[in-house]
């Protein structure tokens, strides 16, 4: 791996001490990296295959970097990382990402 | 008197939105204060350039220390859109980084970065033909009554009949934000712009409340009978993790298909540098 998010947010790293939010949440960390709104991105799992909003990942946020996780596995989806060297984005935990046809309404 | 007073855009509401993604960072200067409970206020922010916002989308708010430390939080938007203004309402979380400066001690004129708006997922329009005309049921844990409300403002600033019912749970009379824009806004059910409002009190009820207090149970949420398809309803959750997880649990043994179920949770986390 090249990446430098080196520390995964919980559950299995167990460093991230606050509450689980949503993608609602993350929505301002990835808006600065892709085209579109994030939120009404329907994600699909790698994991386990599951469908859902982006807005309704588990979003872990006070680590180095922000993790989202499947709300029915809870297998890692995405990480955004901000390091000195550039944004890193790792998306390896999903097997796809379905943008709406008509760029939503934000 | 609501916030309304110190925040209202012209007095015919129109306003052009054209809401984008905002992915940079923005200065925006506080020029207005309410405060809405005991521990929480509304504030106003001049951001010259806001383009609009669609209600239920929010901010991230960073604040930055001299030495160069920098906290970053979300906050709803507490506003319908206006010209180069948007509103927050913000929870004073007692160990909180950033709501202590928000809630007790950033005065008129200071400034912070903000960028937005945020999110298209968590969003309630009125007259979007994607949601339909059938009912809107909005429930809010805390402090999630604040993009609720904001739905709710422009549902009655557009003059929308969508019958539409707000369960706000909060623990104490203290707590409620909003309590008389709630109240004139559920008086008369006849009324353009009315709906129906239950206030669910989980630990102390004010005197003459028919519910003893407790957690929101599945009666609740019952739809008011008027409505025709109340499974069709367009559900919103907001409020923390917990809240969230126990709404939708009732919404699930409703019968309401998760589909219908939108949540936006918010919590004490937040992303520092």
């Amino acid at each position: 791996m090249t990446s430098d998010l080196s520390t995964p947010a919980a559950p299995d790293g167990g460093t991230e001490s606050g509450a689980v939010l949503d993608g609602n949440a993350a929505a301002g960390e990835f808006a600065g990296i892709l085209a579109n709104d994030p939120t009404t991105v329907t994600v699909r799992c790698g994991s386990c295959g599951a469908t859902q909003a982006f807005g309704q990942l588990q979003a872990y946020l006070g680590g180095p970097g922000t993790v989202l996780r499947c709300r029915e596995c809870e297998a890692m989806v995405a990480r955004v990382a901000r390091t000195p060297r550039g944004t890193w984005l790792d998306i390896s935990g999903s097997s796809s990402w379905l943008f709406l046809p008509t760029p939503g309404p934000a | 008197m609501t916030d309304t007073n110190t925040t209202e855009g012209p007095a015919d509401g129109s306003v052009e939105v054209t809401p984008s993604v905002g992915n940079h960072w923005r200065k925006a200067t506080l020029i207005g204060l309410h405060s809405q409970s005991w521990h929480s206020r509304t504030l106003a922010l001049c951001v010259p350039g806001w383009t609009g916002h669609l209600p239920g989308q929010h901010v991230d708010v960073r604040l930055t220390a001299a030495d160069g430390y920098s906290a970053q939080r979300s906050y709803s938007l507490a506003e319908p859109a206006t010209p180069d203004c948007v509103a927050v309402t913000v929870d004073l979380l007692p160990h909180g980084e950033v709501s202590p400066y928000l809630a007790e001690i950033m005065e008129i004129g200071d400034e912070l970065d903000l960028r937005g708006p945020i999110g298209g997922w968590f969003v309630w329009e009125p007259g979007d033909p994607s949601i339909g005309d059938g009912p809107v049921l909005l429930i809010a844990g805390g402090s999630g009554v604040v993009p609720l409300v904001t739905m709710l403002r422009a549902r009655k600033r557009a003059g929308d009949s969508t019958p539409t019912m707000l369960v706000y749970s909060l623990r104490g009379p203290r707590d409620l934000m909003y309590g008389p824009e709630l109240e004139e806004m559920s008086a008369d059910l006849s009324a353009p712009g009315s709906a129906e409002v239950r206030l669910i009190y989980t630990r102390k009820v004010p005197d003459g409340h028919p519910r003893p207090a407790s957690h929101l149970a599945v009666e609740d949420i019952q739809p008011p009978s008027a409505w025709p398809e109340p499974l069709a309803a367009r559900v919103y959750v907001c409020g923390s993790s917990g809240f969230v997880d126990h709404a939708t649990g009732l919404l699930r043994k409703a019968g309401y298909p998760d589909d219908r179920i939108r949540t936006e949770r918010f919590g004490p986390t937040g992303v520092d540098r």
